[in-house]
């Protein structure tokens, strides 16, 4: 009997051991799939009908420590919550390189320095996050790149449109900042292909915007003109799409696209496109989140061109407008026309 | 090889010079005297939104307190902004070292195939250049080399393995850039039919089979997923055809004194960190494709390519004291190497 009974209490203790551990994930399983449910079904309408993105930053900053750890059945969730997260940790990015601007402005090295030192920790940061979101969506839909994904919902599709921005986002970021976070470079092919699994007028454009500026991309490196031409009619035709449903984000890729290459004169038109169609077409009011990200962003644009011409930020209330426009309205006339 | 993707590279430099990494932990020397103002014609393949631009957003910090304020002029086509350097829209241009060629045949030299074959070699020539001693070479005319970028080394891709030597390289089909013209005379001199080809197209004709061999930096591996084109039995020669490098130009009359210098020991003293990209992308490469040379063919590979750069050296395009000095540095880091002991050394 003796003999037996050390066998007896290891199989005892294995099945407590294997029961309560079926059970710990069986909890947090049947959990996340609730906290999914109820944040498709409450949180996430009233979130994209808001318009306080920075509600939004720190919900992203927030809730990461309380649903990253919930196992697969919340990963639906994560690139939400990282696309946050990443937006919050670039905007700190971009301040940084304001500060940098104004203190190259003022001559002060070290300041300028610093500012790079903090604009590349935060740029890092964002990066890594927003693979997060990446990865979630590789893990519950599988990879990108092969068989399109079936979505069962709309929100499974939204959530994978949001894993890949936030994979093509982090890639470049980390590329752009030196490869620090060691993001693989085949995240962006993988995700331009994820994003062709998705039709772009449901998504305000969105998709073909992306591959319309990787076609852009590559054309200007090879001096391709032809292509260069079908690449930008095809993200006009994006822009005009997100324009008309209320959910300009393709006008942000726009100004990012144009300000960072030099071009000045169509970065400020963007701008101005942007705030002349806020103007006409109401964010779509379901989505108006994403309309006001956009805005941010653009924004943000705006703040580092002005930053770099006056070394002050977009004066409040004035998006749109540059340092350089005439300060009198073309509507005025010649006074000596009219006495 | 290194040369087919030198002129490959032209978009291919493109890529490589991506890989350029933002730098400079260095402190930064405050300056008391009002700083210069000068405008640089900067070449960045991405634009603002590539790794060449926060490499130069360093380098602008870094100038202030060598007494330069620069205005960084963004173009992503390298031979504009040659051509605006010449035309005095700017003081100071970055270009790769064919272009730059054009200023100092002695750094254009550089990139002559198969002149660097590591990483090592490549670290020794920047640091050798980047002395007082080198800055004698570094001035030619109203131009002079302020700094030379390491932008990664251009490999061979081929869809046959059995490819262990460049002789075995006559019959195939090799992607080339129709952007630029020396690449396909350097194809056929190999007795390879080129392919002609656009940056957007010539990664998807090596993966679609509509050509045998093209030429890139590791990092197009992953970006252009070549993966398709090695499958099943191709692989990558693990010898770098060239070393690309970016150049930086100046009109030196109107740098302040002790800048061009400063200038160049930034670059080399960023070395490791500008192939930070580069090396991950090389680790990158599952270990499978990669075909190393085989002892056998070492020779036959080392005088073929050295009769490239001959070639070139005869037709006025490399500077010969650059071969010598490559060479001497191969030397340096193996002394068994033929040629360190033939009386028709470079």
């Amino acid at each position: 009997m003796r003999s037996f009974k050390t066998p007896l209490l290891l199989t005892v203790l294995s099945l407590s051991i294997f029961v309560s551990g079926c059970s710990q994930h069986f909890l947090r399983d049947v959990a996340a799939s609730s906290v999914v449910k109820a944040s498709n079904k409450y949180v996430s309408p009233w979130f994209m009908a808001s318009s306080d993105t920075d509600v939004m930053c720190a919900m992203g900053e927030g809730m990461s420590g309380m649903v990253f750890p919930m196992g697969p059945n919340i990963d639906p969730m994560i690139p939400m919550v990282t696309l946050a997260s990443g937006m919050c940790a670039d905007e700190k990015s971009k301040e940084a390189e304001l500060r940098y601007i104004r203190a190259m402005r003022k001559g002060d090295a070290s300041e300028a320095l610093d500012a790079r030192v903090m604009q590349q920790r935060w740029q890092n940061l964002a990066a890594r996050r927003q693979y997060t979101g990446y990865q979630a969506i590789v893990r519950y839909f599988g990879e990108p790149g092969g068989e399109c994904p079936r979505f069962e919902t709309d929100d499974q599709e939204l959530s994978y449109l949001f894993g890949l921005l936030n994979g093509i986002q982090g890639f470049q970021a980390d590329f752009a900042s030196g490869g620090v976070a060691g993001i693989p470079a085949d995240t962006m092919p993988k995700a331009l292909k994820g994003l062709r699994c998705l039709n772009s007028a449901k998504y305000w454009g969105v998709p073909e915007a992306v591959d319309a500026l990787v076609a852009i991309m590559m054309a200007g490196i090879g001096d391709d003109k032809e292509q260069l031409n079908i690449a930008y009619a095809r993200l006009d035709r994006a822009s005009a799409e997100g324009k008309s449903q209320g959910v300009r984000m393709v006008q942000l890729l726009e100004a990012i696209l144009y300000s960072s290459q030099g071009n000045i004169t169509k970065a400020k038109a963007v701008i101005r496109d942007h705030a002349e169609s806020k103007r006409q077409v109401p964010a779509n009011p379901k989505l108006k989140l994403l309309d006001e990200m956009a805005t941010r962003g653009i924004q943000l644009v705006s703040d580092k061109l002005w930053t770099q011409n006056t070394g002050q930020r977009t004066p409040y209330n004035s998006l749109g407008k540059f340092w350089d426009d005439s300060p009198v309205s073309n509507a005025a006339l010649d006074i000596d026309d009219l006495l | 090889m290194m040369q087919t993707f030198k002129k490959v590279s032209k978009g291919l430099v493109g890529i490589a010079a991506g890989v350029l990494l933002a730098s400079s932990v260095q402190a930064v020397t405050p300056v008391s005297i009002k700083p210069v103002p000068i405008t640089m014609c900067a070449f960045m393949l991405l634009g603002e939104a590539g790794p060449e631009y926060q490499a130069l957003i360093d380098y602008k910090t870094q100038a202030l307190g060598w007494g330069v304020d620069l205005t960084l002029k963004t173009y992503m086509n390298e031979r504009v902004a040659m051509e605006e350097l010449k035309a005095g829209v700017c003081d100071i241009a970055n270009m790769t070292s064919i272009q730059a060629r054009n200023f100092n045949r002695f750094t254009g030299t550089l990139d002559a195939p198969g002149a660097m074959p590591t990483y090592e070699h490549l670290k020794i020539v920047l640091s050798t250049l980047a002395k007082p001693s080198a800055a004698k070479y570094m001035r030619v005319g109203e131009y002079e080399i302020i700094g030379i970028q390491a932008a990664g080394a251009v490999f061979l891709f081929t869809n046959d393995r059995s490819v262990s030597s460049l002789a075995q390289l006559a019959g195939k089909k090799m992607t080339i850039l129709d952007s630029m013209p020396e690449m396909r005379q350097l194809v056929i001199d190999l007795g390879m039919t080129p392919v002609s080809s656009t940056l957007t197209n010539m990664f998807q004709k090596f993966n679609n089979r509509a050509a045998d061999i093209t030429a890139g930096p590791a990092i197009v591996y992953d970006m252009m997923e070549l993966e398709k084109g090695l499958s099943p039995d191709g692989g990558i020669l693990d010898r770098p055809l060239v070393q690309a490098n970016i150049q930086f130009v100046a009109r030196w009359e109107k740098l302040p004194e002790g800048f061009a210098q400063k200038s160049r020991e930034f670059f080399a003293a960023n070395f490791e960190q500008s192939l930070k990209i580069i090396r991950n992308a090389e680790n990158n490469i599952p270990k499978k494709w990669w075909i190393p040379l085989p002892e056998k063919n070492e020779e036959e590979y080392n005088s073929l390519i050295r009769a490239v750069r001959l070639s070139f050296r005869d037709a006025g395009i490399y500077e010969p004291k650059t071969l010598t000095l490559l060479r001497k540095v191969r030397c340096k880091v193996d002394a068994t190497r033929a040629e360190c002991t033939s009386k028709h050394a470079e």
